[in-house]
């Protein structure tokens, strides 16, 4: 059946739901009729005609479950309708503000309506004690005074809200509130019409806490009683020591002026019960707003209502950091191809490792966030480190292969890739002659054929030509399989040419084409005749990366190390690099190592050098035995011959070529630790060590020399 | 000549005569009930009150309440004697429909 309502039939077939409810079991008529205190149910009693008889409250209606039970009978009989015929309409109705109770007002300082006496629960203020006389008007204290003229006189009021006016349908009603000054009345009458909204308890202490005016009007009220500011706001509080809360005066406040005032809002940060999604992945929310066992949380009254969660998405944001940018920050590149540039430490095992870019750049980013973990190819590792250069003495001779793991935040990479100074690529590492192979390696270089000469540039330190000669305006040299062969005079020089096919640059005129050069020996400039193809002008540094390889002598056109063959060859030994003399810097001997005079350059064919081929011998002077000044016998050998005792031989020698690594070792006579060995001098009395640290016992050493040379062993006797 | 309510219930006479009217009473309820489906007579011939029984109407469809004749002033208990009502109601859309549907605007005031 349809209850009677003013919808026409189309909207009420579009409003009206398909399944029947009970009304209340949430939303703003929750809880269902019956439930509440505030629920009762009046009787309309009128007669078969319909004239309105009287009005009661039932007693006898009941509820179960979801049905209303009527006990019409036992309702009128209790008001004495015991026989008749009646027509009744029963109303159910819900008290939403006001009541049936009295209170008692007065006026404090001027305040008027202030309530002084009513029910407690209702009013929020305890009750004040009073008396009536006999016309039932009611004063302030427990009995009337001695004097009667000084009683002061208390309003009777009901808990109620009048009806102002009701439309001329009479379907809609003006209310008014009545002259009672109480938070609660006037709560309840706004409540009438403003939006249910949840505010925790424990927002308002934080509301007025998050205002200096607030918070310091709060201290005036709570402290000083007299200030105009608490005469106002005490008696709106009903102020009470130690039982009115800041909470309450935040509260208060709000309701009278905060939310009308655009500046003022509640907390947003605290306070307002915490929320959360359900789950990681989940699309449910969960609200606890239950902070404090004061808070009363959302209520049923609030179900199917709506929720507004401020700030509950991000839409937009503006980064704000806390630290300057870092203007020159870049974003990481990758690690670029790299190679490890392989130096070996002259006469050590010990070789040094460094990074760089195939560019020939230096790779060392000096940071923290990239880290080099080394492996040397002999089981021994290095720690990651910042550190992009490493070092590593081998323990033993043979062939290895370090490589290294860069690492950068983002990037990883192994470089196992192995180049010389000049660039050259290497397989491995190696000390000492491998045993695993006797093809030493042919290496190549961009120069490979080409005659060389010095720019004569001194401000990078001067090449040498040997180890204790330096380099001049003549000095030449030929690069081959990326050796360095000095051209040892003008002779050797002018053949040369010949089977290079090299001739004098010529200008237009037929004149010689030259170039000058500073001869920093005499301190003039010089003319360098120019030739066709051109000799190669380098730096002192770039000649210096090359290693040296035999001299081009008058041998090498004949029995020697030609220019056809592949370096190096078997007898070379490692790798030598001269390095440089600094500019100035005071040679040993040769002190200029004039191989042909700048003359050379326009007489090919003159010979001024004394020293065609460079032959020299090594002798190894063997420990005399003299128990007298402590010192025991010997043993020496050069790399692949036998042992020679001093009792043998008091020395050996051996004549090398051309310049070489030459490597030999010693021992004491007798058993082995008996007669400590202290290594090599470089003079009879053992004063001057050869060598820094001196090498162990039948330990090789390993020594580039190209001149005569003498080294005195040392061994002391153990007795 | 008149007598007092205490007389009364000390006179053979008029007890026997009311209990001759509640009799009556008891049995016309009972039939008003008969014929309303109202009882349900077991295998013993013991009536009962059905407690699906719809409230006691008279023939004009009027629901009557009637007087426990044993205890003046109380209405009998039984289920024909209270009236029930489903606390389900027909239930309307709310808003957002109602505010396209519905003018709600104030006409008055």
């Amino acid at each position: 059946m349809r209850i009677e309502t003013p919808l026409s039939p189309n909207d009420f077939g579009e409003l009206k739901k398909e399944s029947k409810e009970v009304l209340g079991v949430g939303g703003h008529l929750s809880p269902p009729f019956g439930q509440s205190t505030n629920d009762y149910v009046e009787v309309h009693l009128l007669d078969t005609n319909g004239t309105f008889i009287e009005k009661f409250n039932s007693n006898h209606t009941s509820f179960e479950d979801d049905m209303m039970i009527l006990n019409i009978g036992q309702d009128l009989r209790d008001r004495d309708y015991n026989r008749g015929e009646f027509k009744v309409r029963y109303n159910f109705i819900r008290k939403v503000a006001g009541g049936e109770e009295i209170v008692l007002t007065k006026t404090v300082d001027g305040q008027p309506n202030l309530i002084h006496s009513g029910n407690p629960e209702l009013t929020g203020v305890p009750m004040g004690k009073f008396f009536t006389d006999q016309e039932g008007n009611a004063f302030i204290g427990e009995s009337p005074p001695s004097n009667m003229q000084d009683a002061v006189p208390l309003d009777i009021k009901e808990w109620k809200f009048k009806v102002d006016e009701i439309s001329p349908s009479r379907t809609e009603v003006r209310i008014v509130p009545q002259l009672i000054n109480n938070v609660n009345y006037i709560k309840e009458f706004r409540d009438l019409i403003d939006p249910k909204r949840y505010v925790p308890e424990t927002a308002w202490a934080e509301y007025v806490e998050g205002d200096t005016g607030l918070r310091g009007a709060w201290n005036i009220i709570s402290t000083n009683p007299n200030d105009p500011l608490s005469k106002w706001w005490r008696p709106r509080l009903q102020f009470q020591d130690n039982v009115t809360k800041k909470s309450d005066f935040g509260k208060l406040h709000w309701n009278l002026f905060g939310k009308d005032e655009p500046n003022r809002s509640l907390p947003t940060q605290d306070g307002g019960g915490q929320i959360s999604w359900t789950g990681p992945d989940s699309s449910r929310l969960e609200f606890n707003v239950r902070r404090e066992v004061e808070d009363e949380g959302f209520k049923d009254t609030m179900k199917g209502s709506t929720i507004t969660i401020e700030k509950a998405y991000i839409v937009d944001y503006e980064s704000r950091p806390d630290i300057d940018e870092n203007s020159d920050y870049q974003q990481e590149d990758a690690i670029p191809d790299l190679y490890i540039q392989v130096v070996r430490v002259e006469n050590t095992k010990t070789f040094n490792y460094s990074m760089y870019t195939m560019d020939g750049d230096v790779y060392d980013p000096n940071s923290q966030g990239v880290q080099f973990y080394w492996e040397f190819g002999c089981g021994h590792r290095q720690d990651a480190s910042a550190e992009s250069n490493a070092s590593h003495n081998y323990d033993t001779e043979g062939t290895y292969q370090p490589s290294v793991i860069v690492m950068t935040p983002n990037f990883q990479s192994e470089v196992t890739e192995l180049r010389t100074p000049n660039g050259r690529i290497l397989d491995y590492v190696e000390i000492g002659t491998p045993e695993s192979t006797n093809a030493p390696l042919i290496e190549n270089s961009s120069l490979d054929g080409k005659i060389i000469r010095w720019n004569c540039n001194t401000s990078q330190g001067i090449p040498r030509n040997r180890s204790t000669s330096r380099s001049t305006t003549s000095s030449r040299w030929y690069i081959q399989n990326g050796y360095r062969r000095l051209i040892t005079n003008g002779t050797n020089l002018g053949i040369l040419r010949t089977l290079l096919g090299s001739t004098i640059a010529q200008d237009s005129d037929g004149n010689t084409k030259t170039v000058s050069r500073f001869d920093d020996v005499n301190n003039v400039n010089v003319d360098v005749t120019l030739f066709n193809p051109l000799d190669i002008e380098l730096d002192a540094v770039s000649i210096s990366d090359f290693p040296i390889g035999p001299d081009i002598d008058a041998t090498a056109f004949t029995t020697g190390v030609s220019i056809n063959e592949s370096l190096p060859t078997p007898d070379m030994g490692q790798k030598v690099f001269l390095g440089l003399f600094e500019s100035g810097q005071e040679e040993t001997e040769n002190e200029v190592d004039d191989e042909f005079g700048q003359e050379e350059e326009t007489d090919e064919g003159q010979d001024d050098s004394s020293s065609d081929g460079n032959a020299f011998t090594v002798t190894l002077v063997n420990s005399p035995i003299a128990m007298s000044q402590g010192l025991a016998g010997s043993e020496v050998a050069f790399q692949g011959g036998s042992y020679i005792n001093t009792n043998t031989q008091s020395q050996i020698q051996q004549v090398f070529q051309t310049g070489q690594i030459v490597s030999f070792k010693g021992k004491g006579m007798g058993a082995m630790g008996v007669n400590p060995f202290a290594g090599f001098f470089d003079d009879e009395n053992f004063s001057t060590p050869s060598f820094s640290p001196q090498p162990d016992a039948d330990e090789l050493v390993d020594i580039f020399l190209d001149s005569n040379r003498t080294f005195y062993v040392k061994v002391e006797s153990g007795f | 000549m008149p007598l007092t309510r205490e007389e009364l219930q000390k006179s053979e006479y008029y007890q026997k005569l009311k209990e001759q009217d509640r009799t009556q009473y008891l049995n016309e309820l009972e039939q008003r009930r008969r014929l309303s489906g109202a009882v349900i007579v077991t295998e013993n011939d013991n009536v009962i009150i059905n407690s699906e029984t719809p409230p006691l109407r008279n023939d004009a469809g009027v629901f009557v309440a009637v007087e426990d004749p044993f205890d003046e002033g109380k209405n009998l208990t039984d289920q024909d004697q209270l009236i029930k009502i489903t606390k389900k109601t027909s239930v309307y859309q709310t808003s957002p429909q109602w505010d396209v549907i519905l003018d709600r605007d104030f006409k008055e005031l």
